[in-house]
This record gives C-alpha cells, sequence and structure tokens, in this order.
C-alpha cells in the first residue's frame, strides 16, 4: 500500500506487520542531491486592466457596421436585380456571391480556430501558474503536447512524462524540461536562420530607409513560424494578438537588453555569414540582433510556461 | 486688511472642503496584530504589507482580497501605499528593514517585537455603484499596530493587589514544570523575608532570578507568564517599578522589602494602564492574534494547556469580557485567530491544525461564531512566508509527507514529518512523547524590488476575514 491511497490490507499470516510511521515529528537527514535552498513555487499572476470599449474601438466598430451592412444589402439588390433581368442571369450573380461569401466564411473560420488555439495556450497557462487540481490542468497540456507533437525529438517520451506528473510544480517541470526546453532550441534555430536572412537584405537593400521594412517583413513571418513551432496556426487577426503578447512578454524580459551586446557578439561569432556582412555593412548587425531577440521572445510569449497575462 | 479677507476665506473654503471630503472618501481603521512570542508577529506584517503592495502593483498574490474587489469582473484596487511615518508618538514599523532582512544575501527572519509599532497604510478603492464612484476614490487608512501579546496577559494584573497576584503566581510556579525551571528563584524566595527593611541589592538579585525563570519557561514553550513586560520590556526596561517578583503573602511594616515591591507592583500596574491599555487597547477597531499552535503542542502538555489558558484570555479580553479594572471596551468588531507556521504542516494535513486551533481557543469562542470567516471570530492557518514544499519521502518503510526546508544556519534541505497533528484537544496517548523544538527554516529567496510579493499560506483570507466587510 502506498501510505496515501484508501484500500482493504489483507493479512498474510506469519507476515510482519508494515511498520506505522512515528507520530512524533522528526527532522530528517539531508537527502542525497538535496537543494541548498528551496525556491518559491511562486508566480502570482498578473491582473488586467479593466477593459472598456474605447472611443476609437466604437467607432471602428461603428464603421466596420455600416460598411458591412452597405456589402451585404448591396449584394442582396444586386442579386435581386439580376432575377429581375432573366432567372439565368440572377443564378449566375448568385453563384458569384455565394462563392465569394464562403470564401470569406472559410477564412473567418480559419481564424477562429487560430483564436481558439490561444486562447487554449492562455487557459494551460493559467491552470499551471494556480494551485488548484493538477487534472485539468494535465489534459489541457496533453492536449498542448498534442499539439506540438511533430517538433519534438522524443514525443512519446514526453507524452508519457506528463501523463504521470503528480502535481502542478511536477508537470510544471516535465513540460520544461521535455517539452518547452526543445521548442526553445527550435525556435533558437529559427532565429539564427531569420537573423542570417535579415542581414542578407539589408547588405542588398538599395536604399537605408526599406531597412525596417525589410526587417519587419521578416519579423513578421519569424512571428509566424516560432508560433507554429509551439502549435499555434495564426492567421491574421490572431497574429495581430499574438503580437501584442510578443509585446508584454518584450516588456517581461526587459532585462534582455542588458545583455544584447554579449548577442550580438554571439551572433558574430557563430553565424559567419553575419560577420562577413557586419563588416561591410553596419546595419546588417543590428537587423540580426533584432530578428533572433525576436525570436526568443516570441516563444517565451507561446509558452504556457511564462506568468500568466491578466 | 481688505485684501487679506479672500485669501482667508478662500484658505478657510479649503479646509472645509478638505474636512468634508474626507469625511465622504477616507475611513480609518486600527488592526492590531499580536500574538504570543515566537508567533511570528512582525514577519506577518511585513508580508501582509508587501503583498498588499504587490496586488495594488497588479499581481495576484492576494487571490481571496482580490476576488472580494472585483465587481463586474473589474478589480477595484486603485492603489496601495505606505503613509509616511509623520509627528506621531508610537515608534514606527521598520517595515523597509524587515523586507530587508528578508532580501538578504542570507535571508535571515527580523528581529522580534519588542515595543509597540505602528505602520499605516491608504487602501483606494473605487466605489461599487455608479453614482458613487461619483465622489471620487475611497481611501482606506489601515493603521497596523504591532505589539507584544504578553503584555495583554498583564491585563488580569491590573486589578489585583500585589500580595493577591504574589500568592496566585508563586502557586502557579511551585506545579510542574514550572517548579524545575524556577528552582533557582523559588530557592530564594523560601529564603526571602518580605518583612526585613528594604535591601536594594537583594530586591535586584531577586528580581533578575524571576526574569531568568520566566524566561526558562519561555524557552520551555510555556506562554502564561506575568508580568509579560519582564520578558519584552520595551524601551523603559530599566526603570525602578520593573524591579519586583512575587514574595510570599503578608502584612509589612513601611520601609520593609515586602512594602517596597508592593509599591513598585502597583507603579508598573499604572504605568501599563497609561502607557498602553488606555493608549491603544481602547482604539483596536480589528485584531489578528498569532498563535503557534505547533510549537505549543510539541512542547508538551503543560505548554500546550498553558497556551490554551493564554489564549482563552486574550480572546475573553478582545471580546470585551467586563471586569477588569474599568478597562471593558466595546467588543472589537472583528478578530481572527490564526494558527502560524502552517508551512512546517504539509498541505494534506492543515486542516487537522485548523480544527486543532478550534479546540484550543473553544473555551474563549463559546457564542463566538468561529465558523472561519463568518461572525465577529474566525479562525484560520497561515504561514506569513511559505518557506518549505511539501514532498514525499520513506519513513518507517512507508512513504509519508513531508515539507522540505532549509533549517536556519544549515546548507542543505531536510525533509521533517510533523507526525501525528490531532483534529481536536489531544488525547492522553498523545502527551508519551518528548519535547521536540520545531525548526526554523531559513526563509525563500526573494527580490526586494520585484514587486511579485513574498510566498505565503493564507494571508488572503485572513484580510478578508477581518477587513472584507470594509472593502
Amino acid at each position: 500500500m502506498s501510505g496515501h491511497g484508501p484500500g482493504f490490507v489483507d493479512v498474510v499470516p506469519g507476515a510482519a506487520p508494515a511498520a506505522e510511521p512515528p507520530a512524533r515529528p522528526v527532522l530528517m537527514a539531508a537527502l542525497p542531491g538535496a537543494p541548498a535552498v528551496i525556491e518559491p513555487d511562486w508566480q502570482p499572476a498578473l491582473l488586467g486592466v479593466p477593459a472598456r470599449a474605447s472611443s476609437l474601438a466604437l467607432l471602428l466598430g461603428g464603421v466596420a457596421l455600416l460598411l458591412l451592412g452597405w456589402v451585404g444589402l448591396s449584394a442582396a439588390a444586386l442579386v435581386l436585380a439580376a432575377f429581375d433581368r432573366a432567372p439565368a442571369y440572377g443564378w449566375a450573380a448568385a453563384s458569384v456571391l455565394g462563392a465569394a461569401a464562403a470564401m470569406i466564411v472559410a477564412a473567418g473560420w480559419r481564424e477562429w480556430r487560430a483564436w481558439r488555439t490561444l486562447a487554449r495556450v492562455d487557459r494551460l497557462r493559467v491552470l499551471l501558474a494556480g494551485d488548484g487540481e493538477v487534472e485539468q490542468a494535465r489534459t489541457a497540456a496533453l492536449g498542448w503536447v498534442a499539439a506540438v507533437t511533430r517538433h519534438l525529438p522524443a514525443a512519446e517520451a514526453a507524452r508519457a512524462a506528463v501523463a504521470g506528473a503528480g502535481s502542478l510544480a511536477e508537470l510544471r517541470a516535465t513540460l520544461r524540461h521535455h517539452v518547452a526546453g526543445p521548442l526553445d532550441a527550435a525556435a533558437g534555430l529559427a532565429g539564427q536562420r531569420a537573423a542570417v536572412q535579415a542581414a542578407a537584405l539589408v547588405a542588398l537593400c538599395p536604399h537605408p530607409a526599406l531597412d525596417g521594412l525589410l526587417a519587419g517583413l521578416c519579423g513578421l513571418r519569424l512571428v509566424r513560424e516560432v508560433a507554429g513551432l509551439h502549435g499555434l496556426r495564426p492567421g491574421g487577426l490572431a497574429t495581430l494578438a499574438l503580437g501584442r503578447r510578443v509585446a508584454t512578454a518584450a516588456v517581461g524580459t526587459a532585462g534582455v537588453d542588458l545583455i544584447a551586446q554579449g548577442l550580438a557578439d554571439h551572433l558574430l561569432q557563430h553565424l559567419p555569414g553575419v560577420r562577413h556582412l557586419a563588416a561591410a555593412v553596419p546595419g546588417a548587425t543590428l537587423a540580426a540582433v533584432r530578428l533572433y531577440r525576436l525570436a526568443r521572445v516570441t516563444a517565451v510569449a507561446c509558452s504556457p510556461l511564462a506568468p500568466p497575462r491578466g | 486688511m481688505a485684501a487679506l479677507l479672500p485669501a482667508m476665506m478662500r484658505r478657510a473654503g479649503a479646509s472645509v472642503w478638505q474636512a468634508a471630503e474626507r469625511l465622504v472618501n477616507e475611513q480609518r481603521i486600527h488592526l492590531a496584530v499580536t500574538g504570543l512570542s515566537r508567533a511570528g508577529k512582525t514577519v506577518f506584517i511585513t508580508a501582509l504589507v508587501e503583498n498588499l503592495l504587490a496586488l495594488a502593483g497588479g499581481r495576484d498574490t492576494l487571490p481571496a482580497l482580490r476576488a472580494r474587489l472585483e465587481h463586474g469582473g473589474a478589480n477595484r484596487l486603485r492603489g496601495v501605499r505606505l503613509l509616511p511615518a509623520g509627528a506621531g508618538t508610537v515608534q514606527h514599523f521598520n517595515h523597509a528593514a524587515h523586507v530587508a532582512a528578508l532580501a538578504a544575501q542570507l535571508p535571515f527572519w527580523p528581529a522580534r517585537t519588542g515595543d509597540v509599532a505602528q505602520l499605516s497604510l491608504e487602501i483606494m478603492l473605487e466605489r461599487r455603484s455608479a453614482p458613487g464612484r461619483g465622489l471620487g476614490l475611497r481611501r482606506l487608512r489601515l493603521d497596523i499596530l504591532d505589539y507584544p501579546g504578553e503584555w495583554l496577559l498583564d491585563l488580569p494584573m491590573l486589578d489585583m493587589a500585589y500580595t493577591a497576584w504574589s500568592a496566585a503566581t508563586l502557586a502557579r510556579l511551585r506545579t510542574a514544570p514550572r517548579a524545575t525551571l524556577c528552582a533557582d528563584f523559588l530557592g530564594f524566595v523560601q529564603a526571602f523575608d518580605p518583612a526585613a527593611p528594604a535591601d536594594e541589592a537583594l530586591l535586584r538579585h531577586g528580581h533578575v532570578l524571576y526574569c531568568a525563570a520566566l524566561e526558562a519557561c519561555r524557552a520551555r514553550g510555556l506562554r502564561y507568564l506575568q508580568p509579560g513586560r519582564f520578558l519584552n520590556p520595551g524601551p523603559r526596561a530599566e526603570v525602578p517599578f520593573m524591579w519586583f517578583f512575587p514574595a510570599a503573602p503578608g502584612a509589612w511594616p513601611a520601609g520593609s522589602g515586602g512594602a517596597l515591591l508592593a509599591a513598585r507592583f502597583d507603579a508598573y500596574c499604572r504605568d501599563m494602564r497609561e502607557g498602553f491599555f488606555e493608549a491603544h487597547f481602547h482604539a483596536f477597531d480589528r485584531q489578528i492574534l498569532l498563535v503557534d499552535v505547533l510549537g505549543a503542542l510539541h512542547a508538551g502538555r503543560a505548554a500546550f494547556e498553558d497556551t490554551a489558558e493564554a489564549i482563552a484570555d486574550l480572546c475573553r479580553l478582545l471580546r470585551g469580557t467586563p471586569g477588569w479594572f474599568g478597562l471593558t471596551r466595546p467588543p472589537i468588531a472583528r478578530v481572527a485567530v490564526v494558527a502560524t507556521k502552517a508551512d512546517h504542516v504539509p498541505a494534506l494535513r492543515r486542516a487537522a491544525l485548523r480544527h486543532l486551533l478550534a479546540a484550543l481557543a473553544t473555551p474563549a469562542l463559546a457564542g463566538g461564531g468561529a465558523a472561519g470567516g463568518a461572525g465577529p471570530v474566525s479562525l484560520h492557518v497561515a504561514a506569513a512566508v511559505h518557506a518549505t514544499r511539501d514532498d514525499r519521502v520513506r519513513l518507517g518503510g512507508r512513504d509519508v509527507e513531508v515539507v522540505l526546508g532549509t533549517p536556519l544556519g544549515e546548507d542543505r534541505a531536510r525533509p521533517y514529518f510533523v507526525g501525528d497533528v490531532p483534529a481536536g484537544w489531544p488525547p492522553e496517548a498523545f502527551w508519551s512523547g518528548a519535547y521536540f523544538e520545531l525548526p526554523v527554516f531559513r526563509p525563500p529567496r526573494f527580490e526586494a524590488a520585484s514587486g511579485i510579493g513574498i510566498p505565503h499560506i493564507g494571508l488572503d483570507e485572513i484580510l478578508v476575514a477581518v477587513l472584507g466587510d470594509l472593502l
């Protein structure tokens, strides 16, 4: 018997009874590998600022409703007018408009799925940061592992370790070791690739004013790539939401700036392409460092192990 | 003169406006925090304040309080700030120094409470109703008073004559285990003749022996020790009226040692009444009473029963039991009795600790509504600083729940098995074990400026129980 679960105890004749734990308190000797300091499992969540619809949001919502209403009513009027002219003409107009509407619905469906995936990661983040039931968190964690399986070198071992986690602390440690670690490494590689690309593009760019635009486009692609590594497939709107998370994570990891110079040195040392370009084009290093850092920050923003947002 | 008149009117108008604004928006609450020594009063207040500041900074450090402060899904807390010390006459609670102690490279526990100390906080809240919000933010000024609980135990002394107090105290000292611990002092009292002319050196010697006897009792886990200021003397430890001790009762002529001891006893009682009870005790609105239940439990039967007696008296006093020297005060609106050091007990066994606290405080709480949140008196289990982590190890051939902590002065974490925590008054068989001193674990690493508060157990529920009706 494990000592903490209920169950029947079958008395075996002749067998010695199981030793009872001592009723008196005992301060035991340190176990092998015991830590020097107990780190508190303390991650108070960030509280959100109460959200209220701003005037700008109301204005944009009104304009969007006006445009959609206008387009929808005009389309209906167009189909009705076409049917007035000739039934075949009407069916043709209805088919064209129906196909267009179906494409718009499909795009919306994809966006909605992307939003749901983001929300699932947020929920897992809250569950992992809290002190509630491990069962719920484990189920959510298994869902996340399933979504990132193809990016994990030992997916089956990771799944088994997560399924066997008995407490929230154990679950967090397991996810960090088996899942977040490999994904972070993959994000680092993606960042290095993007850094080389960005440095090359900046070097080839005919005008310095376009440097920022090129780096921005590379950054957008990189954010989507790292998000994909973490099981997210953001569409256009979901990418915007992800961008906000990345910005929050960047604030949270502001200490990174302190080691920016070290990072630049690391990139120059380990990426020969960037080193050669940096020698020729001064702006190339800056673009490369920014892209590499963006990959790291995006990985933090996409990971359910980061502190939860409010 | 004519030119001055408008300026004076403007100033008067501004004063009236400020007074009216304070009347509408400001509320002042005196929250007293006390407990018998080693209950962790200072660190309790430090963690409470630090977590309130972190909550105002946007961290969910006190979830139950945050839930109480929510209205329509939005947090109504708009800020918490420490108020400057001003020109007060009470010693200032040095919060920054206590935080620095916890955030040191090798963290250590802040020094114990030796005197009354006060800290003031301002909590800014948005009102619940939309029309009320037009009045501006509500400001709850929280004056937190830290004072040694031993001093409260002096209250029953105040309406006693010296001879009656001496007789009761000596009778108590002659019971086990006090008799052994106070053997030197009891030997001295046996030989001391109170009717003889006062000998200053002899009286001082008797006082020193009595203080040493009280210290030995405290070290052994005993808590009902009078006078409280002999153990926590505060800033005026060497004033002559402190130099007394209980002597064999009798009638003594003027100029005798006994007469001088009685005069000193009367002066002590007068000073406590005027300097502490009338100055502070009458002002409390809310009270948190910390009890080291585990320490008392493991210190043995005498210590446990002694603590129960002390707690019963403290609860009776705080609930306004009439009688003592006209110092009856209206009942404090809310009292939270808290079993501290809950981090020495694995989470699964903390319910038993709460039941044990209930058993300890029940005689004093009869009719007090100790439902754990509702009613004027609530019971809680808490650790102001969570210094351990739950774990399981093999002990005696079985897996047992332990807590893992680094004992103070050591460099490796060790498992601590708390043993049986009875979920009620301990049965006779429980007291067969030897005296065990609760280990003191090193505080966890903490960064003073991190803004994420201090890990704790149950502080939020205590705050809701004590202040919930005002929020």
